[in-house]
């Protein structure tokens, strides 16, 4: 760490070096300094979200907040006021941030509050349950040379989970002083003022020294951006480190400053870069996340009760590989069964052979044929594509079921606590093809609805990161109620759902590799907080089901209704046709009877519409067999939805849409065929 | 995502507790966005419903009791 700096007493910032914000706030701190005619603190609290602090904020305010939204943005930030000592004093409470290279809106507002506010005291809360995954980032503001204390919050959690640790210890290995609290109940508040009061770096300590290249490329970048605007409140080592980040808001900033050279900034970047085998960002990661274990090591003890360890045991083991592997298995078991079987099989079977096709649909078709003599007229609500016959039996005697179940399984699932750590299980997998264990959000809530996953992949840090992700939910990642319905036609044998699931996942794994190699970019790194396992709550499991549920019937009723009317307009016109025996051949060539080429059609509608068609072939007899299990994958892999693909070209360019649907189209057929003639070949049938 | 609660909400992925109201900040470019009511974690922009209005219904009825 570069010399810690003292803060200058009237430095002249007029904008802030990261956001480039007017800086109103030294105005206004100004303001009140005349009205209490007293030195004043100004404190920022950063730390990860769920470290207690809103807790440790609420402690030394009490009740006096202020919410605003921080200038130009959505994000809300707390500010209270408070004396101690009889000195005034006005605290922040930042956004939850993992480090100080900012990834989302909110932690670019937290780093934006570091550099722009200039805080006297920075309070780093950590939990003290996982000091040794957030060490990394106390090490950045320290090397930043920000004023720091680390509060080492939920101390009675920690203990009553038997870990103890050296406070004094920490303190002399860190440089910077290191305060235990309760804040819920008060704990070590008193402490925590006096020590803000008494603010002074301890030493001057470099917490961690990097390998020769990063050293070297620091040594390189720090006379260059020494006179730059971030310069002014962080130091020159940890400009130079974020730039070797590829941080594009601090590389904005840092060559902004008076005869600063942004070209041999970015070949110092570039050279770094290309000299090592890893992305800079991911070889700075792994050395502070190495320094943090060995620093937690030795500061830490830890005497655990048996009966508290076995939530800590089965979390390990959910991101364990091998363990974390046959619990994931077991997981999809379970769905299949709840899902497949049991949604798709009884409940369908109830509602759509008994209630609708003996009772409701019978029923409209004798009065409604009675009652409208034209036979086109009847036909849009009990024909072929009949409104009732058709669109409604579709969403409430097929879907409904189905996606009940998934959406109580679903529940269940998030509100344990377990999605998390599948993201860190398959972090490696996503690794292996040019993703990281971020990605895993977008592909969860595709699994939900592929539209709203698209839109999600913006979160995403790199842009060849969102196509991959943006290509990889088109293709291989079926929406809840598709998910659903081919867990129900695929029921009828293990064997044809393990391999549906083999194929699927084969094509996500080789595409998604295949499409890192070919996309151009730099690989990013991932960070997250894992919060703690629980039982899922009744409450919130049915909470969250009634609220799913309640939006897809207001969406997928009114859509259906739709599809229904367009597919029977079509019909009517003779366009269907056309547009079906085009479709035929392709079909046929793979290994699918005709009838499933409607199933296809209408699958561009909604993915779920197309899968419930291939529902009711199944049903009827009409698809069985290696046909029933290639009709799966191929729909599975099928263009994406209307409105999928409409969210692609809002969201990636009509260029990248175009060619993804393009690549899609024939590959899935292509996916298709392949399995059949394999399956020939193999002498398996089905 | 119209209509979200001012609840605060803990989003079940990373844990991260926000305003059901800034939950809403990629509505604009859904399609469906006027009809659901889903909203998403500021932090790492996981979805989740807003507690319905009828759960909140029976919250409130629960509370006068």
């Amino acid at each position: 760490m570069s010399a810690r700096r003292s803060e200058p007493a009237d430095m002249p910032v007029e904008s802030c070096p990261a956001c480039h914000a007017p800086n109103q706030h030294r105005r206004r701190r100004g303001h009140r300094l005349e009205m209490t005619g007293a030195p004043s603190l100004k404190i920022a609290l950063v730390g990860s979200p769920n470290v207690g602090k809103s807790s440790v904020f609420h402690a030394l305010t009490g009740r006096r907040v202020i919410i605003s939204n921080y200038p130009g943005t959505t994000v809300d930030i707390f500010r209270g006021q408070a004396v101690f000592n009889s000195r005034p004093v006005e605290v922040i409470d930042t956004p939850g941030m993992y480090s100080l290279h900012s990834i989302t809106e909110e932690e670019r507002v937290a780093r934006a509050i570091l550099l722009q506010e200039k805080p006297d005291v920075v309070l780093h809360v950590i939990d003290a349950k996982n000091l040794e995954r957030m060490l990394p980032m106390t090490f950045q503001l320290i090397e930043a040379g920000l004023p720091v204390i680390v509060v080492l919050n939920m101390m009675d959690e920690a203990s009553a989970h038997g870990i103890g640790i050296d406070t004094g210890k920490l303190a002399a290995e860190l440089g910077v002083p290191v305060i235990g609290t309760a804040a819920s109940l008060g704990h070590g508040i008193t402490e925590l003022k006096q020590a803000i009061l008494d603010y002074r770096a301890i030493s001057l300590a470099l917490p961690i020294v990097y390998d020769e290249l990063i050293e070297n490329a620091v040594a390189d970048l720090k006379p260059l951006v020494s006179g730059s605007p971030p310069a002014e409140r962080i130091s020159s080592r940890s400009i130079a480190l974020l730039l070797l980040r590829q941080d594009g808001q601090i590389r904005q900033s840092a060559t902004e400053g008076e005869g600063s050279d942004g070209s041999r900034i970015d070949a110092i970047v570039d050279r770094a870069r290309l000299s090592m085998n890893q992305a800079p960002a991911y070889v700075l990661a792994v050395a502070q996340q190495r320094a943090a274990s060995k620093l937690a090591a030795s500061v830490m003890s830890q005497q655990v009760p048996g009966r508290l360890r076995f939530g800590e045991r089965l979390s390990r083991a959910m991101m364990h590989p091998f363990t974390g592997g046959l619990i994931l298995a077991a997981v999809l078991y379970a769905m299949y069964f709840i899902v497949g079987v049991f949604g798709a099989g009884t409940l369908v079977g109830l509602l759509e052979e008994k209630v609708f096709g003996q009772l409701i649909n019978p029923f409209f078709q004798n009065t409604l044929q009675n009652l409208i003599p034209i036979q086109l007229i009847s036909d849009l609500f009990v024909g072929d594509y009949g409104i009732i016959t058709l669109g409604i039996t579709y969403a409430i005697g097929i879907i409904l079921p189905i996606v009940s179940t998934f959406f109580i399984v679903f529940s269940m699932i998030e509100d344990s606590g377990y999605l998390p750590r599948l993201a860190m299980l398959i972090d490696r997998v996503f690794k292996f093809i040019g993703l990281n264990g971020r990605a895993v959000i977008p592909i969860v809530l595709g699994l939900g609805c592929d539209t709203m996953a698209t839109i999600v992949t913006r979160t995403q840090e790199t842009k060849r990161e969102r196509v991959i992700t943006t290509l990889l939910l088109a293709l291989a990642i079926p929406c809840s109620a598709q998910l659903g319905v081919i867990f129900g036609i695929l029921s009828v044998s293990t064997g044809m759902l393990l391999t549906w699931l083999g194929v699927v996942g084969a094509v996500f794994i080789l595409v998604g590799w295949l499409a890192s190699r070919i996309i151009p970019g730099q690989r990013a790194c991932f960070y997250m907080e894992v919060p703690p396992l629980r039982l899922p709550r009744l409450s919130n499991v049915l909470q969250k089901t009634y609220a799913r549920l309640e939006w897809y019937l207001k969406e997928v009723i009114p859509f259906f209704i739709v599809a229904s009317v367009v597919l029977w307009a079509g019909d009517a016109a003779g366009l269907l046709d056309i547009l079906i025996s085009g479709l035929k051949p392709v079909v046929e060539f793979v290994g699918i009877p005709a009838e499933a080429a409607v199933a296809f059609v209408i699958g561009f509608f909604r993915r779920d519409f197309g899968a419930a068609g291939l529902y009711d072939l199944t049903a009827q007899g009409l698809l069985f067999g290696n046909a029933l299990l290639v009709s799966a994958v191929v729909m599975t892999l099928f263009v994406p939805c209307i409105a999928q693909f409409m969210v692609m070209i809002k969201e990636r360019g009509w260029k990248t849409a175009v060619a993804i649907a393009g690549f899609i189209f024939p590959f899935a057929f292509l996916v298709g065929l392949g399995l059949d003639r394999a399956l020939k070949f193999l002498g398996v049938s089905l | 995502m119209n209509d979200a609660s001012a609840d605060r909400i803990k989003c079940p992925f990373c844990g991260f507790e926000f305003d059901a109201a800034s939950g809403t900040a990629y509505c604009g470019s859904c399609p469906m966005g006027k009809s659901c009511r889903l909203v998403r974690c500021p932090n790492c922009a996981y979805e989740t419903p807003a507690e319905p209005k009828l759960f909140a219904a029976i919250k409130k009825l629960r509370r006068k009791r």
